[in-house]
């Protein structure tokens, strides 16, 4: 289109006054400007716009009532495992709200990788102690007996299944942390918080798969990164003014109910965003402390003539964001408590709190390798990921010395900069540690590379004191490489915003047209993804036409073959396409992430299936013959009901970006629609999209995000 | 007069020259003209004077448009301070004097926006921007661009 002559109004404002416009729209119309020209893209994300909206949303949905921030903030007792899947309501069909356990660095929740291979029927969720929706747990996943925490999967092989030959990620917010001190990072898996055992649990898909393998080779011979858990002692103190706090007063006072929703916020705007919010770790959560002034509990005052203080103390009946990690911290500092009040200096106007924190804090080591990996393992683990597979063939092909470790052992560095894209973002180190022999691992943090070896950790934090007493971790064994500090890291709680769908955006685009077939307008806005091991991103979905060549249904202005063909002819499709609000090393932010072709051309119809249609068939016996006929007939498998599209896979760092082939699936589901007063009208509407990376083997699931 | 527009300095009822970048002349009460920001600082630093000031970044147009607006709006209460930005977002809501006002083609009201940042017109500059997302809003990209 003529976006020349387009923009040149609007464009010829200056960019303040653009701004101060772009500041007045609702999301949607602010990423539709975004997409009309490259100048109005650059400020349509402007970050200040956006953690408006973000303070915005908060405001409406977040700001929680007490009880929901505690549910956020302050996860609950180990022994409620299903308010942990609570949690997970992203998943869920109807839910408003979306709150999930969030990482603002990729690879940090865990992710489950599922194959198609081991599926079983979903009815095995029927179980009365497991209280979700079977929708919500991942097509061929079923719960372990022995441990409420773990998810299996059969072995059980239906190459007919609508999955078969793929797998699926599903991002799990649960942290266990009750026996272990470490996190395992594993090239298949990532950095997981894990048990020592978690090879067998937790590695199930991917265990199963190479059952060989796993069963043989012990849990030394897994190359891999250990996370130490490093108990440091910060000293909290009252923020001077609510200027900067620095991470760990922000720790300190997220306590109480506003610096909770501060949390909130910044966890918000991290995850729209992409980038790092600035505080550090939320210890006292993560930890279980709360704030408390003595005045309140008598037996603190006892024998003190000082004046009433808030001090730090374990949040009775409140675990932290880590089950078990309390104790952890506990046994291993001895008698150490966890907080505890020093002395003030004196007096002065009674209102300088200081309290050490014993937290703790992130450094990785490498384990040497004990024993070559079969080859075997390294495919099949790099297959699983993008990034692990993007980087592996990017750095196999060069100089035969060990890639991926660093000088000192460490993880080496493999790109380090900005990422290719409009937007200026914080400079990015990519790491990959491991052997690339070995499938390799890689690893992305905010900043710069790690300092040289023989200098000081690079510790992230400003200052960390040092807990006097150095307890070595029972990995002697390990050499301490190059360390990857987790300083910068953060899990928060995040809430991300949905609304009911009420009956105005309902009308303005209508999802079906007369014959009751779904109008792809309908399914615009923002979407919510998994995307492997990058965890979850939101997309933007849009509908329009896109130029193919004539005869071939394919983006091959992409492909390079196809420059040698000379005349070609261009048609145009109507598709889907989705572009990336949040990014990841491969493709960032910004790019189309897929783009799926509409069979008609003259008329905006999606190819759906009922989501109900779907469940039904899911929950059915795989060889029950009920099953089999439906698959065979029309059954939603990946040859009906399905769309054409191309994924947009790249190497780290958007090198090399080309299009894959994919399937996509709209699936179709109830939907309650507000109209003014309270009445509840039930619509049909597109709420889920099922994307099926072909190459990658992977199936992605798409949630609408409603904002 | 003097009390309504709040400014100490400037004394109202007099009368204000303003030349336009094309060189057309405009006498407007001390009130309208006050209106400005930029303006009204001038005439506060220059004190009282029988120049024309010159307004190199406005055409007679726009300046008439924009001093309709003054005219209609003299006698409106200062805002306060920042206290707009906040609650920007939420209300895009325009008067109806305003609404009308601003009933003109796309180029006439980049003009308007453009001029009332020159003159440092807060409220209009807000009305102008109002007008401007309100159109954008609900919008299919493709139509965007025609803006």
């Amino acid at each position: 289109m003529d976006s020349d002559s387009g923009c040149a109004s609007l464009a010829s404002l200056p960019p303040e006054l653009v701004l101060r416009i772009l500041a007045l729209l609702d999301p949607q119309s602010l990423v539709r400007t975004g997409t009309t020209c490259s100048a109005l893209l650059a400020l349509a994300r402007e970050d200040s716009l956006w953690r408006a909206i973000v303070l915005e949303l908060v405001d409406e949905h977040g700001a929680p009532a007490k009880n929901a921030a505690d549910d956020h903030l302050h996860p609950p007792h180990p022994s409620a495992p299903s308010t942990w899947l609570d949690q997970a309501k992203f998943l869920l069909p109807h839910s408003h709200h979306l709150g999930y356990f969030a990482s603002s660095l990729p690879y940090n929740s865990r992710v489950y990788t599922i194959h198609a291979a081991q599926v079983v029927p979903r009815n095995h969720f029927d179980l009365p102690n497991w209280p979700i929706s079977p929708s919500v747990v991942p097509f061929g996943s079923s719960r372990d007996a022995f441990s409420a925490s773990s998810v299996v999967v059969s072995a059980r092989l239906n190459p007919h299944h609508p999955y078969a030959g793929l797998s699926i990620s599903l991002i799990d917010p649960y942290y266990d942390m009750s026996t272990a001190a470490m996190f395992d990072i594993t090239p298949s898996d990532g950095p997981c918080l894990s048990r020592p055992n978690s090879h067998t649990r937790e590695g199930l898909a991917a265990a199963a798969m190479r059952a060989p393998h796993a069963s043989s080779s012990s849990g030394s011979a897994v190359p891999r990164l250990r996370l130490a858990l490093d108990s440091v002692t910060q000293r909290v103190a009252r923020p001077p003014a609510s200027s900067h706090p620095d991470p760990s007063l922000a720790a300190g006072r997220a306590a109480r109910d506003p610096a909770r929703e501060e949390l909130n916020r910044e966890a918000l705007f991290a995850l729209f965003s992409g980038r790092l919010p600035r505080r550090g770790w939320p210890t006292l959560q993560l930890v279980g402390l709360e704030e408390v002034n003595t005045r309140d509990v008598p037996h603190l005052r006892a024998g003190r003539t000082d004046p009433p203080r808030n001090v730090l103390r374990l949040a009775p009946g409140e675990a932290g964001a880590f089950r078990g990690l309390r104790e952890w911290l506990a046994q291993r500092a001895g008698e150490r408590p966890l907080a505890e009040v020093v002395q003030p200096e004196n007096n002065a106007a009674g209102q300088d709190d200081e309290a050490y924190v014993t937290g703790f804090k992130l450094r990785a080591r490498r384990r040497p390798r004990a024993s070559p990996l079969p080859p075997a393992a390294d495919a099949t683990s790099r297959g699983e990921t993008s990034a692990s597979a993007g980087t592996g063939e990017r750095w196999s092909a060069g100089q035969p010395r060990r890639r991926g470790v660093g000088t000192n052992g460490g993880p080496a560095v493999l790109w380090h900069g900005r990422e290719e894209d409009p937007d200026e973002r914080p400079a990015v180190t990519i790491l990959r540690a491991g052997d690339e022999a070995e499938g390799g691992f890689v690893l992305r943090l905010p900043g710069s590379p790690p300092q040289r070896p023989g200098t000081a950790l690079p510790i992230g934090a400003e200052d960390v004191p040092e807990l006097d007493e150095q307890q070595d971790e029972a990995n002697e064994d390990d050499t301490l490489a190059d360390a990857v500090d987790a300083a910068g890291e953060v899990f928060f709680p995040v809430k991300a915003p949905a609304k009911p769908l009420d009956a105005a955006d309902y009308h303005a685009a209508p999802a079906t047209n007369s014959h009751g077939e779904f109008l792809a307008p309908s399914i615009e806005g923002l979407w919510l993804g998994t995307f492997g091991s990058h965890g979850l991103e939101f997309v933007w979905v849009s509908t329009g036409f896109i130029e193919c060549e004539a005869g071939e249904d394919d983006l091959s202005e992409e492909s390079s073959d196809s420059e040698e063909e000379g005349g070609r002819r261009t048609v145009y499709r109507r598709a889907v396409t989705a572009t990336k609000v949040t990014g990841d090393p491969n493709v960032p932010s910004g790019q189309t992430s897929w783009v799926a072709l509409l069979p008609s051309l003259t008329s905006p119809v999606l190819p759906t299936i009922p989501l109900r249609t779907f469940q039904h068939l899911s929950s059915l016996d795989p060889f029950n013959p009920a099953y089999e006929a439906l698959n065979n007939g029309a059954g939603p498998d990946w040859q009906r009901g399905t769309a054409r599209a191309f994924g947009r896979i790249a190497l780290t760092g958007f090198a090399n970006p080309s299009w894959t082939h994919a399937e996509v699936r709209f699936l179709s589901t109830e939907v309650e629609v507000a109209r003014p007063g309270d009445e509840v009208e039930t619509r049909e509407s597109v709420e889920e999209i099922h994307l099926r990376w072909d190459e990658l083997q992977k199936v992605g699931v798409f949630k609408r995000v409603r904002i | 007069m003097a009390s309504a527009s709040g400014s100490g300095a400037a004394t109202g009822g007099g009368k204000v020259t303003l030349t336009t970048s094309d060189a057309e002349n405009f006498v407007v009460e001390r009130d309208v003209a006050n209106r400005s920001v930029l303006i009204r600082n001038m005439l506060e630093d220059v004190g009282e004077s029988d120049q024309p000031i010159p307004l190199p970044n406005v055409s007679a147009n726009v300046l008439k448009k924009v001093l309709e607006w003054c005219e209609h709006h003299k006698k409106d209460p200062e805002p306060i301070a920042e206290d707009l930005d906040d609650n920007r977002r939420k209300t895009t809501e325009i008067s109806d004097w305003d609404a009308k006002f601003i009933q003109v083609d796309q180029e006439m009201l980049f003009e308007i926006i453009l001029a009332a940042n020159y003159l440092d017109i807060k409220p209009l500059l807000d009305v102008g921007c109002k007008t401007v997302a309100n159109m954008i809003k609900g919008k299919q990209p493709e139509e965007i661009r025609k803006l």
